[in-house]
């Protein structure tokens, strides 16, 4: 009920960045090992982040173990956070087994989604995304992330609906925030129960650290936290417009 | 002649099979170590992938420096906070008490550790006395210099200085009152929200302490 709230709400001020991902079945496992488990894509960029003028992407698909699968073709489509296609002015190139590359050039900065759709060998099809930000000047990136996180992979962090929340600050959210494109990339207020929902998961996908409330949570870094009893949280928060954020768990 | 190079063969094959079944013991730990983090079952904040720590050294109660990369193989649980602090401090340190004690005080494994974010006002010797009264295990560092300030950014803790009389050392300091956990490979891997149930902290310490 309350992922449904937030898709709503989400749709309604279009905030498409805040994420709210589930995914059916339980696994023992967490998001990062699901996913190291899994037929993926990976998407790399030189420079790191992206920044406006000439740039290269670099696909892999990678098998269950992590290693690079044969795939037939690779398909790239991008799009603007308003969902306008914008052409890519090269085709994508094979350069090793399972290794695709484009070179792109980029006019404007902002949020994008970079889609990729690949056939493998055996005929079956894999796709992914990537919410990627167009930085207009460049940007010293942090140790983390190295890549792009995908769509599959934010959709993994939540194994369990039931109980757990999983909230994405996407990459730029800073840039978009001081620019004044958004007011706010995160809820203000954020309500769990003992009894229910009772799992908060917060990933950073952003090139700069962020705090919310007690968290400090650095470029990259997901953290995790099972609330076990009623409590009320509120602090300093980098990612609303208030500059504060409460959580309030319920029994 | 021929059964002395039988014998050197031998020991050459004993030392490679040892070194082998080192190899692969010390694999599986390794292996051990990341599943124990990525357990859902822990209830504080798990954070991942583990944030790598800078070394420091730290003036000690113990009489020695306190050396992170020299705690390797053991778990520390670590907080910010000053001697006179009137709530958030004791409270906490009273809880940890409970933890270590629950633990059954296994000294050799887990380090509770005090860092002061009031070198002004607290040093190693009035420290001392304060740490040890929660338990004599208890350990509290110093540190005057910007290693402090580094510290403190790397684990994401603030402190204010809020005057509160008229005497420049009349001031309480408002600060992060979380505590962390420094697993054994010396990075950041948990954080224990203020007001933490410490039958928590020693649900997830048995489960992080069995591997350690």
């Amino acid at each position: 009920m309350k992922a449904v709230v937030y898709v709503l709400l989400v749709a309604q001020v279009g905030f498409f960045m805040i994420g709210l991902f589930t995914q059916t079945g339980v696994v023992s496992e967490t998001a990062d090992m699901v996913i190291d488990n899994r037929t993926h894509i990976e998407l790399r960029s030189n420079p790191y982040p992206l920044v406006v003028g000439s740039s290269q992407l670099f696909f892999t698909v990678l098998d269950a173990n992590g290693h690079p699968l044969d795939a037939a073709s690779l398909d790239v489509k991008i799009a603007t956070s308003q969902g306008s296609s914008l052409p890519l002015q090269s085709s994508v190139i094979q350069t090793a087994t399972g290794q695709f590359s484009v070179p792109v050039q980029w006019s404007t900065g902002g949020a994008l989604t970079i889609s990729a759709n690949a056939v493998l060998t055996d005929g079956s099809v894999l796709d992914d995304s990537f919410a990627v930000y167009m930085y207009t000047a460049t940007e010293t990136a942090p140790p983390l992330p190295t890549q792009f996180r995908s769509a599959r992979q934010n959709g993994a962090l939540v194994t369990d609906p039931q109980h757990e929340l999983a909230i994405i600050i996407p990459q730029g959210t800073l840039a978009m925030i001081q620019s004044g494109v958004i007011e706010n990339a995160f809820p203000d207020e954020i309500r769990l129960s003992v009894s229910g929902l009772n799992t908060l998961i917060i990933r950073n996908n952003d090139i700069v650290n962020h705090e919310v409330g007690p968290f400090s949570i650095r470029a990259g870094e997901t953290i995790r936290q099972k609330f076990t009893i009623p409590n009320f949280f509120q602090g300093s928060c980098t990612v609303t417009g208030t500059s504060l954020v409460s959580i309030i768990v319920e029994e | 002649m021929r059964y002395v190079r039988s014998s050197v063969k031998l020991g050459y094959l004993l030392v490679l099979l040892i070194a082998v079944l080192v190899a692969v013991s010390a694999c599986g730990t390794a292996g051990q170590a990341k599943n124990v983090f990525e357990s859902s079952d822990l209830r504080g904040a798990v954070i991942n992938p583990p944030r790598q720590l800078t070394d420091f050294t730290f003036a000690s109660t113990t009489g020695d420096p306190f050396q992170l990369s020299q705690h390797h193989g053991q778990t520390i649980l670590l907080y910010f906070g000053y001697r006179s602090c009137p709530d958030f401090c004791p409270t906490t340190f009273a809880e940890l008490k409970q933890v270590y004690e629950k633990l059954n005080s296994p000294k050799d494994k887990l380090k509770i550790v005090f860092v002061t974010v009031d070198p002004d006002r607290d040093t190693v010797e009035n420290l001392t006395p304060y740490t040890q009264a929660f338990n004599q295990d208890f350990i509290g560092l110093r540190d005057d210099g910007p290693a402090l300030k580094t510290l403190m950014d790397e684990f994401g803790v603030v402190a204010t200085k809020r005057q509160v009389g008229d005497s420049a050392l009349s001031y309480l300091i408002d600060h992060t009152a979380s505590v962390f956990l420094i697993d054994e490979n010396g990075d950041l891997r948990m954080q224990y929200l203020y007001g933490t149930d410490y039958r928590d902290i020693v649900h997830d310490l048995q489960i992080v302490l069995q591997q350690a």
